[in-house]
């Protein structure tokens, strides 16, 4: 660090700046000092921090026409991009060499703006200004914002980032989709002079691994559902209608408004408390246009929604749920929705009509509107609100189909993967070995897809421990008096089962990479390839059984 | 473009020069040994035979109007392990088309083979031909071309060629090594020699016989003839589509089928070692003819004629050449080529495939697209 | 000929047709009882000569019944049945055999609901068709 800011403030004095203003040791104490001969800089310190934006406001402000570097910190930078602003100095003849905080420097002023070191950031703080407040890792350097997945694309992220505060591994990761290195835009390289451990590799590529496993488990989740769609709900209309995960990383510690609830004021920006809430169920499920089924946890954490609002917002913010039916199913779950209920939540059975901001009374001007029915009292309603929560559907993942097919799994109507039997096999596949855990196969709350995970995770290694597996033993086999070796039924085989003994002229099935599907078999023509279980006898005296059995009965 | 040459015939006798070509190519040296029918010395029956010395070739005759058998399973045995050299076979259209098939289905290998084919005008089934021939070899053959080629009848006395080669449209052996050409050909003076690979030219190169061009009369002779017969088995079709139309039909058309099996045994493309009809699959229990007799209180034995014949008809419709040999081996005269040739034509259009026309093309049911006959599961994919 | 009830033999793929059928029954759906199961573990395995043979005893019609193409358990054996489909459909209608009576489905392990649908229909369809001809006549 030293060094470099010293190199650029010889390089500063030779490009004719007056002087490089730094620290110097004088009289056993570190001072301000203005160096004006490169000789000089040997004696220039970095540390301890110093406040250096009055003396070069003193300097501007006696000689506007001086050129001057300064070696300084992003709170310097800061004041003097301030004192600019307020039009007391011009900084236009002004170069900053910029000293990046140490960690220990930042916790000590408690500065959530250090400033880094960086071969390319010119300090202008451009970057983290747009950013709110500790969204941007202090570690992190990188100019780059985009839409954090994470919270939902409610705050940004830079293009090096840690996925989420419970990553596994809770390591930084490189978007190359952003990166400005990456995708060749600029030779930035923040975050590798950042990294004190020199772990951002500047050539370092997303790659595909192959690894060979024994046994699969599919865990690929669910999507939740677009409520857009639906435009009666007003979704991306109304800026304060926002999906239960929208208002999961709202209401979370490690969230873009720090686990304080606020919706967006007229800039978007979230600073305002919502006075009242509605929460509106099965919005997607439970409904024949889009899902028919129960997306099976929206009830519960509904609940727990009302529950947060009530102890972060007040016990005094209204909270309606509109439900069609509360389905408190699990252990303590009912014994919740009745302490809910003793908070002084407002349930509403029925299901809104429709979300507006068109007010037709005035205590329903500048609120959202829900409107429906309370179908127990019989009564139709306008409830007036400050947000609406949409409990969106779990839905099977955009991709299920070309996932399915990659292993070998079927889906259930819903889209979800289909267990090999609901009762007797929910974790198994039709594909021996792949197993499936959690909402891949359906909706389920955490504790069901911890039980299902843990028992596919059990299966799994029931297989893997056991070391060899059992083949099926309904495979083919080719009788080599009568095959007449055509090969017809290797080029059939989808397996690459089957072989062709050259010395004996006759195509051999390799019994353990056979599956018994029987391609071979359903061609071959003198019957030579059959699949046990399944030949040709059994099946004829099958079909001679039934018709047998309906010419002696009838139908 | 291929290369032609021509065989000068003296005395207008075209055999006598055929057993010196043929002579001739055994020479070269190139060749282990030479496949032709030859009439045999015992009886007046013409059979294929496998000659090595070139001073073995008196009887050899492949334009007799017979041939007790398809060769190209012959020609199968012979190739379908390395011999380490080549051999020539003389064969029939039908015989070369039947031999690609079975190629097809590894039954045999071109790689060590010249395949010589002639102009077909037709054969006799082999009941029919010691009636035309009695005990003339050679002459009852020249007298045969004689009235064939200037496209006068093949009919003797009360019968003709057999219906198989009555409905033949592929006369000429187009996808031979080496063809030798009879149609246009004035065959009292010359035959003509056509190599159509490369494999032919450089045998036909080392026999050293002189460039010829192609009479101008052969094309036109062909496509009579062609069209002569295309439009016999366009009849054949559908007085054999009428006779069937029907499952009644169809039982009286196979009634007198005795499960001989002879008809797949003379089959060329049914190249199952053992047909499935005689694995254990078909070795019923005594109670099941009980059982079935019971059904409709009698039961026609043998059992599984008609099962027999639509069986065949899945395995290797899509391959039939038409070649007729199964009519040939039958001995109680089922029309049994009329049915499967014209089967044949509904299965290999459907197929887009005919059966002999490359060794490129694959047998339809080898092979499987994703996206194709929409129609069978009803326009749904 | 009102009081004709087809009989039909339906080879079906154990990993689809065979589970919808089996769901179509825990669903209690029904379906005509017109219709006989012979589970096969996939389409690619149905030799035509089963289709023939059915037919031939007296079936009034044979549904051969598997995966959607591309969700073969298999991976490709329904492509290969559908081209065994197509040749009986060129052979089998020329010796009287209406088309009708022939039929390859792909009905999705979940499709219990399409399962039961399609059998109606096909009961339907073959009970217009009438019996097979094979029925009156002595054929084997």
């Amino acid at each position: 660090m030293r060094e470099r800011v010293k190199s650029e403030a010889i390089s500063s004095l030779e490009e004719g700046f007056d002087g490089v203003l730094g620290l110097k040791r004088r009289w056993g104490q570190v001072g301000p000092y203005l160096f004006t001969d490169p000789t000089e800089l040997n004696e220039m310190e970095i540390e301890p921090k110093y406040c250096h934006a009055k003396a070069i406001r003193s300097l501007l402000e006696s000689d506007p026409g001086l050129r001057i570097a300064a070696a300084l910190r992003g709170c310097d930078v800061r004041a003097l991009r301030e004192l600019e602003r307020l039009g007391r100095i011009d900084l236009g003849g002004l170069r900053v060499i910029d000293i990046g905080c140490s960690h220990e420097q930042a916790r000590e002023c408690n500065c959530e703006k250090p400033t880094y070191e960086t071969l390319t950031c010119t300090g202008c703080w451009k970057c983290i200004d747009a950013c709110p407040a500790g969204a941007i890792e202090r570690i992190n350097v990188c100019p780059i914002l985009v839409p954090s997945e994470w919270n939902e694309k409610l705050s940004k992220r830079k293009a090096i980032y840690i996925p989420f505060p419970q990553a596994v591994p809770q390591k930084a990761t490189r978007d190359s989709d952003h990166c400005l290195r990456t995708r060749g835009v600029l030779e930035c390289k923040g975050c590798e002079n950042a990294c004190d451990a020199g772990a951002i590799l500047p050539e370092d590529e997303a790659r595909i691994d192959e690894i060979e496993v024994g046994t699969i488990i599919v865990a690929t989740g669910y999507d939740a559902m677009d409520p857009t769609p639906l435009k009666q709900f007003g979704y991306r209309e109304y800026p304060n209608v926002f999906t239960a995960l929208e208002f999961e990383r709202l209401s979370n510690a490690t969230g873009p408004t720090r686990g304080k609830i606020l919706i967006r004021d007229e800039a978007g920006g979230f600073t305002k408390r919502p006075e009242s809430v509605a929460i509106l169920h099965c919005i997607g499920s439970r409904d024949v246009h889009y899902n028919e089924h129960c997306s099976r946890v929206c009830c519960m954490y509904a609940l727990k929604y009302t529950h947060l609002i009530k102890e972060k917002v007040g016990h005094d913010t209204p909270v309606y749920d509109f439900y069609i039916d509360m389905r408190c199913f699990g252990k303590g779950y009912e014994e919740f929705y009745r302490r809910c209920q003793e908070e002084g939540a407002i349930f509403i059975r029925g299901k809104p009509a429709e979300v507006t901001d068109q007010a037709i009374k005035p205590e329903e001007e500048g609120k959202l509107i829900v409107i429906g029915e309370d179908t127990l009292l019989g009564r139709r309603l306008r409830v007036p609100v400050d947000m609406v929560i949409l409990c969106t559907a779990i839905e099977a993942r955009a991709d299920s189909t070309d996932v399915g097919r990659l292993f070998g799994v079927s889906q259930s109507p819903d889209g979800f993967f289909l267990e090999e039997h609901p009762k007797l096999a929910p974790l198994k596949t039709a594909t021996d070995g792949v197993f499936l855990a959690g909402t891949c196969q359906g909706p389920k709350d955490i504790p069901d897809t911890v039980s299902h995970a843990s028992g596919a995770a059990a299966q799994a290694l029931a297989l893997a421990t056991r070391g060899y597996v059992e083949v099926s033993s309904a495979i083919s086999w080719i009788d080599p008096d009568i095959c007449a070796g055509c090969q017809t039924c290797i080029g059939l085989c989808a397996y690459s089962a089957i072989e062709f003994d050259h010395l004996r002229g006759v195509s051999v099935v390799n019994e353990a990479m056979c599956k018994g599907c029987g391609s071979c078999s359903g061609f071959c023509p003198s019957g030579a390839a059959q699949v046990k279980h399944f030949k040709k006898k059994q099946i004829f005296a099958e079909l001679d059984g039934i018709i047998a059995a309906i010419q002696a009965v009838g139908v | 473009m291929a290369k032609i040459a021509k065989i000068e015939v003296t005395d207008s006798n075209p055999l006598t020069s055929l057993k010196g070509f043929f002579k001739s190519l055994l020479e070269t040296g190139e060749l282990k040994g030479l496949m032709v029918p030859q009439h045999l010395p015992m009886k007046n029956v013409v059979m294929p035979t496998l000659v090595t010395d070139p001073e073995k070739l008196e009887g050899a005759d492949p334009l007799a109007p017979v041939f007790p058998l398809n060769a190209a399973k012959l020609v199968g045995r012979l190739t379908r392990k390395p011999l380490h050299g080549s051999v020539a076979a003389v064969l029939r259209p039908c015989e070369i088309r039947a031999f690609i098939e079975l190629v097809k289905l590894k039954q045999g290998s071109m790689e060590e083979v010249v395949l010589v084919g002639v102009d077909c005008p037709g054969a006799y089934s082999n009941v029919n031909y010691p009636r035309f021939a009695g005990e003339n070899r050679d002459d009852a053959t020249l007298k045969f071309l004689g009235s064939a080629l200037d496209g006068g009848s093949t009919a003797f006395e009360d019968f003709d060629i057999s219906t198989a080669c009555m409905a033949c449209e592929h006369p000429v052996p187009r996808n031979a090594d080496l063809s030798i050409g009879l149609f246009g050909v004035d065959v009292n003076k010359e035959l003509i020699i056509t190599a159509n690979t490369d494999k032919g030219e450089d045998i036909l190169d080392k026999v050293g016989l002189s460039a010829a061009e192609e009479p101008g009369a052969r094309e036109g002779a062909i496509a009579a003839l062609v069209e002569k017969r295309t439009a016999y088995r366009d009849r054949m079709f559908e007085e054999t589509s009428e006779a069937t139309s029907d499952i009644e039909k169809l039982n009286n058309y196979l009634a007198s089928c005795v499960n001989c099996y002879n008809c797949r045994v003379a089959c060329p493309v049914c190249y199952c070692r053992e047909c499935v009809f005689l694995t254990d699959a078909f070795d019923h229990e005594p109670v099941q003819y009980l059982s079935w007799a019971k059904g409709k209180g009698m039961l026609k034995m043998p059992t599984d004629t008609v099962f027999f014949h639509l069986t065949r008809l899945v395995h290797m419709s899509t391959a039939c050449v038409g070649c007729g040999q199964c009519s040939n081996a039958c001995p109680n005269n089922v029309p049994v080529v009329e049915l499967f040739k014209t089967l044949a034509s509904y299965t290999q259009k459907a197929f887009a495939y005919e059966a002999g026309r490359s060794p490129e093309e694959e047998p339809p049911l080898s092979v499987f697209h994703e996206a194709e006959f929409p129609e069978v599961t009803g326009g749904k994919h | 000929m009102a009081d004709f009830e087809p009989t039909i033999i339906a080879f079906v793929c154990n990993w689809c047709t065979y589970t919808a059928a089996d769901l179509a029954g825990t669903s209690r759906l029904t379906y005509p009882r017109n219709v006989r199961l012979i589970r096969v573990m996939c389409t690619g395995m149905v030799d035509p000569q089963y289709v023939v043979k059915a037919f031939l005893a007296g079936a009034d019609a044979v549904l051969v019944s598997g995966c959607h193409p591309g969700d073969c358990h298999y991976i490709n054996g329904n492509f290969k049945a559908r081209r065994r489909i197509k040749l009986l459909k060129e052979i089998l209608p020329r010796f009287g055999f209406d088309e009708g009576r022939l039929r390859l489905t792909w009905i999705g392990a979940s499709e219990g609901v399409d399962f039961a649908h399609t059998m109606t229909q096909l009961v339907d369809e073959v009970r217009a068709l009438g019996p097979n001809d094979v029925r009156s006549q002595m054929v084997l």
